[in-house]
């Protein structure tokens, strides 16, 4: 069972069939809203949104999934640390032992974590409901180099790959007598039995793929055309100018919240 | 105890995709019997066998090695008695030199020193890598480094060895390097069973196989009455060895004859 | 018809982390449209052999070359891979590392091929179709490459050069990982591109259908070609194969150890139905 879905999840939404695009437009417009209006309650409208999307998509049952997995553990860790060490902190607002944590710092942590988790969920939005192929696409048409998108693109899809070998490989060093469950320091020394096939492996396939392309031409000094028809449709205009229109009034309206 | 190894009733499902990999096996396993365990892809094969290690717990029915139900035991204990080498050396090796690769499996056993000292110098000694167990893994090619998977779970010692798809890959000097090592832990009196679709090695390595479809064993005999089976290898689409397809085509010469001296002799009794 | 498609002169080439010459052809010439099995142990440079004809070998390897491989007038070393890629086709065991990840279902992985040549949308839509319906993909022209098993995954690469619609196709023991069952398909759809008038050049171990289905054998071992002959002529020489650490057929070894007991003077056979006819005919009390 996948921990967290990174790839593509199909549904029968208008959302995967938009533009990618246009979801890259919305993330610009996310972006600089966010930091232009320095106001937590633009960025908690934008994080209910993307949700609100995800629902719309279909796909909000993995993408919440997929957020708290990666976001939670990234958020607790961040309130921890500037709550104990930012230098801005001076109020301590409570102790766990004898740790002092500052109402200061916690609240930078609140203020700047959400903004991080709000853009990043939108990333992870855009991957999961963008059709692969599309994505390297997109990329290079906002400037980002053909191979770079592939490379992006390709590597997404071959996670759900490397977590099968990752299962592959724990069966054959648990077979070996390898403990994983028990003591932390059982578990410490299993680290480097787990992850050193996994990353060799990862790399030899790599190499191995990287021949494979470039004998169907990958290096080709041609213009590269598309299997795939990817269009600009009504749906996107819509799309894109209500979410303009909501970000400028927020930017014009911004400041009076 | 004879019986090494006693599979009652089991049933597998894979619960993700509810789909029923082994339906209702049983059979038993004697100690020193090499037993070659055939079928197509997807027929259970290695679902049956990682059972035997308890990599995987049955959905129902029993799987008992010496004796000792595999459900109250966990992964660790059972390597004890029984070795499994994967297919892919690649997804267990990771060590910076031969020698500390195959000292892993016996220290995670628990041996002393010395015990696995001597173990990991016999095991680099019957798959031949002795002279090399300095060097680094990687510094040998891929069909090398399947020796080396091998060796590091020849020094465990378990009684039970199960090797699954041995000469994928392999050319013909490796392959009957691995039918030596074969031979040799026949001798020691090891139990050992093979996954494999080399009907050439089954017939020259096997005494006894077992033919899987769909999740049911259809066929459970010796190797050379298996592959008199024509009606029934072609219903799974396994190919009998070279040899034994020429013996088919004459009356004078045993069905089940699996190799060339057999069929010479036959010739001229 | 006869022309040669694939010429090695004074060819010799090293990789820079090998002093010693890898692979070492003086002269070969490959005829268009012949089916050539290449035999040898490991490490003896067969895959390096591939790599010469596809261009891999000077272009992604580092290391010295000298002489030249010509593919029918083009010198590779001259060459680019992208202009040989619409010339020769690499197949290697490997199925999964052959899946690029471009796409999401077979489709789009047989077209990314021609997505990267430039191919227009039509042109790429009709070749795509064209060459599913060839290889017998149409049950999974839909699904992702990553769901299927190594025989058809194997399919899809090989369909995925094809399409690129190549002359010369060379394949680097494409079963090596496969069952029996996906060995025998693969091995079918091959002899199937021969009787298309395709060049295929074909490294394995598995004698038996390399007997069948080869024009001609080529023998490598420790970067030199040791023999070239017809089938019948390089699997019946026991010693020649024993010499190059590679093993005869059982019927082959039943036929030496008759010579041997004084039971059999002329050539030994090298496959089932010529074994039987020999043996019936030299032995007509075998029934």
């Amino acid at each position: 069972m996948a921990l967290m879905i990174t790839s593509f999840i199909q549904k029968d939404s208008f959302i995967q069939e938009l533009n990618p695009i246009s979801k890259i437009f919305l993330i610009l417009l996310v972006i600089t809203s966010i930091i232009i209006l320095d106001n937590l309650y633009i960025t908690y409208f934008f994080l209910i949104n993307v949700f609100f999307l995800a629902y719309l998509a279909k796909i909000e049952k993995e993408f919440v999934k997929g957020i708290t997995i990666v976001m939670l553990p990234i958020a607790v860790w961040f309130l921890i640390i500037h709550g104990i060490v930012n230098p801005a902190g001076k109020t301590i607002l409570f102790k766990i032992w004898f740790i002092p944590f500052r109402k200061e710092g916690l609240l930078f942590a609140l203020n700047f974590g959400s903004k991080l988790v709000t853009i990043i969920s939108y990333f992870y939005f855009f991957i999961i409901t963008t059709y692969p192929g599309d994505i390297v696409g997109s990329f290079s048409k906002i400037g980002l180099p053909y191979k770079a998108g592939f490379l992006i693109n390709s590597s997404l899809q071959m996670l759900p790959l490397m977590q099968r070998r990752a299962e592959k490989i724990l069966e054959a060093q648990e077979a070996r007598g390898l403990k994983v469950k028990g003591k932390l320091k059982d578990r410490f020394k299993a680290y480097t039995p787990l992850i050193i096939p996994l990353i060799l492996g990862a790399l030899m396939e790599a190499y191995e793929r990287v021949l494979a392309i470039e004998i169907r031409g990958f290096s080709a000094k041609v213009k590269k055309t598309h299997y795939r028809e990817v269009n600009f449709e009504k749906k996107d205009l819509i799309f894109c100018f209500t979410y303009l229109f909501l970000t400028l009034i927020l930017i014009i309206g911004g400041g009076n919240f | 105890m004879d019986e090494i190894i006693k599979i009652e009733k089991l049933t597998f499902v894979y619960q993700s995709a509810n789909v029923k990999a082994l339906d209702n096996v049983s059979f038993s396993v004697r100690k020193g019997e090499v037993v070659g365990i055939i079928g197509q892809n997807g027929s259970g094969k290695t679902t049956l066998v990682k059972h035997i290690n308890g990599l995987l717990k049955p959905t129902r029915g029993n799987v008992f090695v010496n004796g000792v139900n595999t459900k109250s035991k966990e992964i660790d204990e059972l390597s004890k008695t029984v070795g499994y080498v994967f297919q892919n050396p690649d997804d267990q090796i990771f060590s910076n030199s031969i020698i500390d690769e195959v000292s892993f499996g016996p220290k995670n056993l628990g041996f002393g020193k010395r015990r696995i000292k001597e173990l990991v110098e016999e095991a680099l000694k019957t798959t031949g890598l002795e002279y090399v167990k300095k060097n680094h893994p990687y510094d040998l090619p891929y069909n090398k480094r399947k020796l080396i998977a091998i060796a590091s779970i020849l020094s465990m010692n378990t009684e039970v060895v199960i090797f699954d798809e041995p000469t994928t890959g392999q050319d013909y000097l490796n392959r009957r390097i691995v039918i030596k090592i074969i031979e040799e832990l026949k001798k020691k009196g090891k139990t050992i069973l093979v996954i494999s679709h080399d009907m050439d090695f089954i017939a020259e390595t096997c005494n006894r196989a077992i033919v899987l479809k769909e999740g049911k064993i259809l066929l459970d005999d010796t190797t050379d009455k298996i592959f008199m089976k024509k009606q029934i290898l072609k219903s799974t689409r396994l190919k009998p060895p070279q040899i034994t397809r020429l013996a088919q085509r004459f009356k004078r010469i045993y069905d089940g004859t699996l190799s060339v001296e057999g069929f010479f002799n036959q010739m001229y009794k | 018809m006869n022309q040669t498609i694939i010429e090695f002169n004074n060819f010799k080439w090293h990789y820079s982390n090998n002093r010693k010459f890898r692979l070492d052809i003086q002269e070969l010439k490959i005829r268009k449209g012949s089916f050539v099995g290449i035999i040898g142990p490991t490490g003896a440079g067969k895959t390096t052999f591939c790599y010469s004809i596809m261009g891999v070998v000077p272009h992604l390897q580092n290391g010295k070359m000298e002489g030249s491989v010509r593919i029918e007038e083009i010198e590779t070393k001259n060459s680019s891979l992208n202009v040989l890629s619409q010339k020769v086709g690499l197949v290697v065991q490997n199925p999964l590392s052959q899946m690029s990840g471009a796409g999401l279902n077979v489709e789009e992985e047989i077209a990314f091929g021609l997505e990267n040549h430039g191919y227009s949308r039509q042109e790429m839509i009709k070749k795509v179709k064209k060459i599913i319906e060839l290889i017998g993909l149409k049950e999974y022209a839909r699904r992702s490459p990553f769901e299927l098993s190594g025989g058809q995954q194997q399919k899809v690469a090989i369909a995925s050069i094809l399409v690129l619609e190549p002359e010369i196709l060379v394949l680097d023991e494409p079963t090596g990982y496969l069952d029996p069952l996906s060995t025998d398909m693969i091995f079918t759809l091959v002899k199937e591109l021969k009787k298309q008038g395709k060049t295929i050049i074909f490294v394995s171990h598995k004698f038996e259908y390399l007997n069948e289905l080869c024009d001609e054998i080529i023998l490598i071992n420790k970067g030199k070609i040791i023999k070239k002959g017809a089938p019948t002529e390089i699997f019946s020489d026991i010693s020649l194969l024993s010499k190059n650490n590679l093993g005869a057929m059982d019927v082959t070894n039943l036929f030496a150890r008759l010579k041997k007991a004084g039971k059999w003077k002329k050539r030994f056979a090298v496959s089932v139905e010529e074994s039987e006819k020999e043996l019936r005919s030299e032995f007509p009390w075998m029934r």
